[in-house]
């Protein structure tokens, strides 16, 4: 690249504008608070480009580069708001007047010719690519630059990269076209016009003004009320992170038809193409995101009706406009929406957006206001550039917090571009791509649709998607014979009737065993009645009987209802009323726990049945007859029952043999109760395929070591989990021996990455299968085998079967890969429906647009979305349903039950996550002063609801949490009341400590948890950037506030911290306080205790560039570890230590109590091996004969002495646990210090005491710094001159009014330090 | 998000009730077209109402 050097700036025109130098230049001027936001983004992350925004104007003519210089320069000039340099003063941020050079002198333009390069536009291109990378020095300035960039005879690019917190978009207009003005004056050989812009203090004054008038108050009121009860954020990928420090874009031109026709559309609904095109954004987004109440960003140029008009600077604005789309809104009137908020929003503008997030709680991460940004440029420059064309190109417009959608219309015929710019932490390239593509058609669609046609026959998906999802991904298709769920048990016990079919305990059952027990059974349940389409309740625990029932049910052509008799009564009440069964088969001793009703009860162990034909039976139901009805929670207060044919499950069952094919000889674990769907294909799969069945004892499931034994023992090679019991199962060390386990199939809940992980280090020979399904569709409809290595959420795989999944938007139309919708069902395996429940069944089994005429599909009310390549991935609930442990559960039901209950007036359940994977069900109720207590409530519930749905904590309130628009707010309902304990262990590190006293310190507050998050606590923004500055000055850790979003918490924190570090060294000889910085360290030693935590206060006083490292007593960490012998000894290891960080002298010592002795006697050794120590500084501390004469001390006094370590007075009868009391109590990090350490430091303060009273001094050559702690104290012979005999220099005392143990407090340590800070100055000189 | 088979929460006639040849009843959003294989049975009416149609109720 060849520079041309620029020509000389000719004399300016005598009229040309200096700025005028004031008296405000040397204070600076205060940053508007559009300006605040920005400054405080880039301090979030000072290396980062993302506010760098820039364009190019191509231009094609004779231009003359010295006259476009001088234009520049010009133009530069007039604008002072450009002019500035932004600096933290102790004001807070403030900007400077900036005295830019000349073109060729300091003025940032640069030059260069590329027509010689191969592609010159590429090279340019590449170059300003490059530029726009390079971060602004706010404080230094200057805050934009040009580059002159010539690639052809007569085309050249004019580049310009200007830092956002100086310029938007409208002042690029501005400047643009003043440049273009002076440019042609000049070529013309004529005065410019007069300078025409308005002053960067009349912005700031016109700002301030507003921010104190009355109309920031009623645009205050008019956000608070237009967005009240907004939904959350609508990202279109379903999460937030923070800004990247780039963007990915993805540019595209608007078809000229589609342009045509929304012209023209826009025109009919008396709207401007504008309008249109955000009512398509916010209906894509509606359907992205499955929210009728969208909220999408829209910059402003925030200059209405202020002087801002005139002045090229950083103004503009971005406003949330919210809509609402509903699938039978229409074009028009959602367009009708646009125009109505566009127009509200302007009367608004000047309100900022960072106040309005301020004004709903919404600072800090993940919880943005407003989705997609559509930033619509309509303005064109129409430059009046002298013999030139000028056309515009963007090349960064800001930065992306998500996704942006500019759009351009240029007047010179080129239509409209639009660029779609994304956050690439949130988006990748083809994501960012499918939305544009999927945007375009859809905008397409809109202006070629009927304006009052509901917008429901819109879906987003393009053409080849919606084929993907609904057709290719959905290829299922299987034919079967029709057969049912008993039919190959019997064929199967005709092959091998003397294979095992099942275990329990020591007995075995031949396949002709069984099946002739099952016969038996059937034939006298034939003369109780039932027959195919009758239901037969079973009760039973889990048993070989519990096995012949089923099968004799289904023998008889019955369908079974399993009934766990562990339920409450009332239940099982409620399920025999509901289902009406024919009878119910039960053993004497389960009999006693059903209630009474009028159904005959079979008693198996009661009944003779050796008489009866054990030959089958000649009456099969067929496959459309009922083959089970399993219950589950209801969301009005009712379980329902699940009506589940045999064609169904007989599909399942067999496309489950089809994929993991079981041989005679697999032996398949039964273990899940009869009540969960699970346990049909446990109890069937391998009765009908010859393997045999290994069932677990009735409270097995539960129990992680009998089953680890029990796989062992029988051989088990195929089982089932529950992924949090597979997770309680890995944990168990037996586990690991479970080698003969083939297949493990997981299914219930989420199943964690982390536990996949667990699965292959503790069972690498086996696989694990992620099935899905509910019990409305035969138990699994998905399949997913787990590979070793992956990471993100596990997917729930691909359709089993003659199975079709749709995921659907709130118009049923179907999402493309990557966008949530709910997931619907179709295929063989959907039930019947739910028994004697029409009206939800009609509701749930709905039409199928999708499917052969006439058929249906069920609403799983399950969040999902497919991936790319055909398999669909959870996301959640539509509803409010959950899953704890695996059971679906409905609060309704239990809400229900508690709002039947007398003096509750409301309630709510919720299951609330307040710590990681810690998930508990928890009720609120208001309701008179008679409400029953916690307890009698849960035993009550107890009797109507089984064990799992009973929540462990019930809150009463006074009122529930509304948000604005009344609805009842779950977000704000109460963590319930813990012990304080688990409100925050206290500090277990001095990092940790360091950190609960800064959060405390810029917070405000008195104290602050370890576990309390910064922006629950009424952090803001700049209290954040304040506080990372503190850590930064005090604990040398310079970590961008990026990181408090994602650590909140002083523990969270401290991990993040120390991780940078590397180990944990808190407890080490050698503690790097601060391991950062420029100048010498200096080394400070313990007291008597051994720790040095407490001088992490002395850090932030010093100042930030000084290390300071800490020496500890050997003994804290590794137990056994001897304690030095003499005060020498210790020393010697000491200087050892100091040597590894500093090799040579001059060091500097400082020494607290028996800290300074031993820095005395180090600084000795120091210099006697030929080291310099220039500062040699104590605390209160005194040559071992003043203290040689007193007694050892007592465990007493070494608990004294801990306590004075932490800062605290000693006092009278001590013991460990008043002691460790106080130290809770004050929060001080050595209460957490395990009992094992506490003991180690009673023996180190004993071991101190000796050596403090048999060392023997040698002189230190040099002077001594002392600090007295001058309180009048029982020790009244203590004075610093008895270090005489042990020095050759000066010694400088300072007294400070304190007792010694007070030295390490704040204000004490003020004047400590700065007397340090003083001297070390002097020495570093 | 926003389900078409909930009420919504506005008092019109925002359902049907569709019946397919096997007698099985689907409640069904006015604003779609009714899928092939199914007749409108009852309807439009509030979702409430739809949901006290003969066919839709326990019986």
């Amino acid at each position: 690249m060849t520079a041309v050097p620029t020509a000389e700036t000719t004399a300016g025109p005598a009229t040309e504008s200096a700025p005028v130098a004031t008296a405000a230049d040397a204070v600076g001027l205060p940053l508007t608070a559009a300006q605040s936001g920005m400054w405080y983004a880039q301090a979030l992350d000072p290396q980062s480009p993302a506010l760098n925004t820039a364009e190019y104007l191509d231009l094609e003519g004779a231009l003359r580069p010295e006259l476009l210089a001088q234009a520049l320069h010009r133009t530069a000039r007039e604008a002072d708001a450009l002019c500035v340099r932004i600096a933290q003063t102790p004001d807070g941020p403030r900007q400077f007047p900036l005295d830019l050079g000349t073109p060729g002198s300091g003025f940032p333009l640069h030059t260069a010719d590329l027509r010689s390069e191969q592609d010159p536009r590429a090279a340019a291109r590449a170059w300003m690519d490059d530029d726009l990378t390079r971060p602004f020095d706010l404080a230094a300035g200057p805050l934009f630059r040009h580059a002159l960039l010539r690639i052809g005879d007569e085309r050249w690019l004019w580049y310009q990269c200007v830092h956002h917190i100086v310029m938007d978009g409208f002042g690029y207009s501005l400047l643009a076209r003043r440049t273009a003005e002076v440019y042609s004056a000049l070529a013309a050989r004529a005065q410019p016009g007069e300078r025409p812009f308005g002053r960067l203090a009349e912005l700031i004054a016109d700002d301030a003004a507003y921010r104190h008038g009355e109309q920031f108050g009623k645009d205050r009121a008019h956000w608070a009320e237009a967005l009240a009860g907004r939904p959350q954020a609508p990202s279109l990928a379903g999460r937030a992170e923070l800004p990247s420090r780039t963007f990915l874009r993805r540019s595209a031109r608007v078809p000229d038809r589609t342009v045509a026709r929304l012209r023209a559309l826009a025109d009919e609904l008396r709207a401007t193409w504008p309008d249109v095109l955000i009512a398509a954004q916010a209906l894509y987004v509606s359907r992205a995101t499955g929210s009728s109440d969208v909220v999408l960003g829209m910059p402003m140029m925030g200059r209405m009706g202020s002087v801002a008009l005139k002045i090229p600077g950083m103004v503009m604005n971005v406003l949330p406009l919210r809509l609402t789309v509903r699938p039978d809104t229409t074009t028009a009137g959602l367009t009708r929406q646009v125009v109505l908020a566009v127009r509200a929003a302007r009367r608004h503008q000047r309100y900022r957006f960072e106040d309005i997030r301020r004004d709903l709680g919404l600072l800090g991460e993940g919880r943005a206001l407003v989705g997609p940004l559509v930033n619509i440029m309509p303005f064109d420059y129409g430059l009046p550039f002298s013999g030139i064309t000028a056309v515009p190109h963007n090349l960064s417009a800001g930065p992306v917090d998500d996704l942006t959608v500019n759009v351009y219309d240029r007047t010179d015929g080129r239509g409209l571009r639009i660029d779609h710019d994304a956050n690439p932490a949130v988006y990748t390239g083809d994501e960012l791509i499918a939305h544009q593509r999927r945007f375009l058609q859809l905008l397409n669609r809109i202006v070629s649709c009927d304006p009052a046609a509901p917008l429901a026959e819109l879906g987003i998906a393009t053409e080849e998607e919606q084929w993907r999802v609904l057709v290719e991904f959905n290829d299922t298709a299987r034919p079967l014979p029709a057969t049912t769920l008993i039919g190959p048990f019997e064929e199967q016990a005709r092959r091998t009737p003397a294979a095992p079919a099942l275990v329990y305990g020591d007995r075995t059952l031949t396949y002709a065993e069984l099946n002739a027990e099952a016969s038996r059974l059937a034939r006298h349940l034939t003369g109780h009645g039932v027959r195919p389409g009758a239901l037969v309740a079973i009760a039973l625990p889990r048993s070989v009987e519990l096995i012949v029932a089923l099968l004799g049910v289904l023998k008889a052509g019955g369908a079974y209802l399993p009934l766990d008799p562990g339920y409450p009564a009332g239940r099982l009440t409620d399920m025999l009323e509901d289902a009406a069964p024919v009878c119910v088969v039960t053993d004497s001793a389960t009999r006693t726990q059903l209630p009474d009703t009028e159904l005959p009860y079979i008693l198996l162990d009661r009944t003779d049945l050796s008489a009866l034909s054990p030959l089958e039976l000649p009456r099969a139901p067929s496959p459309r007859h009922p083959a089970y009805v399993i219950y589950t929670s209801g969301s009005t207060g009712r379980p329902k029952g699940v009506v589940v044919p045999h064609a169904a499950i007989d599909n399942r069952l067999r496309w489950m043999q089809h994929t993991y094919p079981l041989a005679p000889g697999d032996r398949v674990l039964q273990k899940t109760p009869s009540g969960f769907d699970v346990s049909v294909w446990e109890f069937f799969w391998a009765l009908r395929e010859g393997a045999t069945l290994v069932v677990a004892d009735p409270d097995g499931h539960k129990d992680p070591v009998y089953l680890a034994r029990t796989i062992q023992e029988q051989s088990v090679t195929v089982c089932h989990f529950v992924p949090s019991m597979l997770q309680v199962f890995l944990a168990e060390p037996e586990a690991a021996g479970c080698s003969s386990l083939r297949d493990v199939f997981c299914s219930g809940e989420a199943l964690p990455r982390d536990t996949v992980r667990g699965f292959h280090r503790t069972l690498p020979t086996a696989q694990l299968h992620n099935l899905y399904g509910p019990t409305e569709a035969a138990v699994d409809v998905t399949h997913h085998t787990c590979t070793p290595g992956r990471s993100g959420p596990v997917p729930i795989g691909r359709p089993v079967w003659n199975t079709r999944l749709y995921v659907l938007d709130a118009a049923l139309k179907p999402c493309p890969p990557g966008i949530t919708g709910e997931l619907y069902l179709a295929g063989v395996q959907l039930a019947d429906g739910y028994l004697h429940r029409p009206g939800l069944t009609a509701t749930r089994f709905v039409a199928d647009p999708y499917g052969q005429g006439g058929s249906r599909m069920y609403r799983t009310g399950d969040l999902a979305r497919w991936t790319a390549d055909g398999e669909v991935t959870y996301l959640g609930r539509t509803d409010q349903q959950v899953k704890l442990r695996g059971q679906r559960l409905e609060p309704g039901e239990i809400e229900a039950h508690l709002a039947a209950m007398d003096a509750v007036t409301g309630a709510c359940v919720t299951v609330r996550e307040d710590r990681p994977g810690d998930q508990r069900l928890v009720a609120y109720i208001t309701g008179s002063p008679a409400v029953p207590d916690q307890e009698s409530l849960r035993a009550h519930l107890s009797t109507v609801l089984p064990e799992y749905m009973v929540p462990s904590a019930i809150v009463r309130l006074d009122d529930f949490p509304l948000s604005p628009n009344g609805k009842l707010d779950r977000r704000a309902l109460p963590a319930p009341a813990t012990d304080a304990k688990t409100d925050g262990r206290a500090p277990c590190n001095p990092t940790e400590e360091t950190l609960t006293r800064l959060f405390a310190e810029v917070l405000g507050l008195e104290r602050v948890g370890t576990e309390a998050a910064f922006f629950d606590l009424g952090g803001t923004s700049l209290l954040a950037a304040r506080l990372m500055s503190r850590i930064r000055d005090t604990l040398g850790f310079s970590a961008p506030i990026g990181t408090l979003f994602r650590a909140p918490t002083p523990a969270a924190l401290a991990d993040r911290l120390t991780d940078n570090t590397g180990t944990d060294t808190a407890l080490e000889v050698l503690l790097p306080l601060r391991a950062s910085g420029e100048g010498l360290p200096l080394f400070v030693f313990h007291p008597a205790g051994g720790i040095s935590w407490c001088y992490s206060g002395l850090l932030p006083r010093l100042g930030a560039g000084r290390p300071v490292h800490g020496l500890q007593a050997r003994g804290l960490t590794r137990d056994g570890e001897s304690l030095p012998a003499t005060m020498d000894e210790m020393a010697a290891d000491y200087a050892e230590q100091i040597r590894t960080v500093q090799p040579q002298g001059p060091y500097r010592l400082l020494g607290w109590s028996v800290g300074g002795v031993i820095a005395h006697t180090v600084a000795v050794h120091l210099q006697q091996t030929g080291e310099r120590v220039d500062l040699l500084a104590l605390m209160d501390a005194y040559p071992s004969d003043q203290w040689r004469d007193l007694a050892g001390p007592t465990e007493a006094d070494a608990l004294g002495a801990l306590l004075r370590m932490a800062g605290f007075e000693g006092g009278d009868g001590l013991t460990r646990d008043s002691v460790l009391a106080t130290l809770r109590h004050e929060g001080s990090a050595l209460a957490a210090l395990p009992e094992r350490v506490l003991n180690a430091v009673l023996g180190i303060v004993t071991n101190n005491a000796r050596l403090m009273r048999t060392h023997r001094h040698h002189v230190f050559e040099g002077d001594l710094l002392f600090f007295t702690a001058g309180a009048p104290r029982a020790e009244d012979w203590l004075t610093p001159h008895a270090w005489r005999p042990y020095m050759t220099g000066r010694l400088d005392e300072h007294t400070l009014d304190c007792l010694h143990p007070e030295m390490t407090q704040p204000r004490q340590l003020d004047t400590i330090a700065t007397v340090l800070t003083a001297r070390l100055k002097e020495l570093d000189t | 998000m926003t389900l078409p088979f909930d009420p919504t929460g506005t008092p019109g006639p925002t359902h049907l009730v569709l019946v397919n040849k096997a007698g099985e009843r689907s409640l069904w959003p006015v604003f779609l077209p009714v899928p092939q294989g199914w007749r409108a049975e009852h309807g439009p009416a509030s979702h409430a109402n739809c949901l006290r149609t003969p066919g839709l109720t326990a019986g």
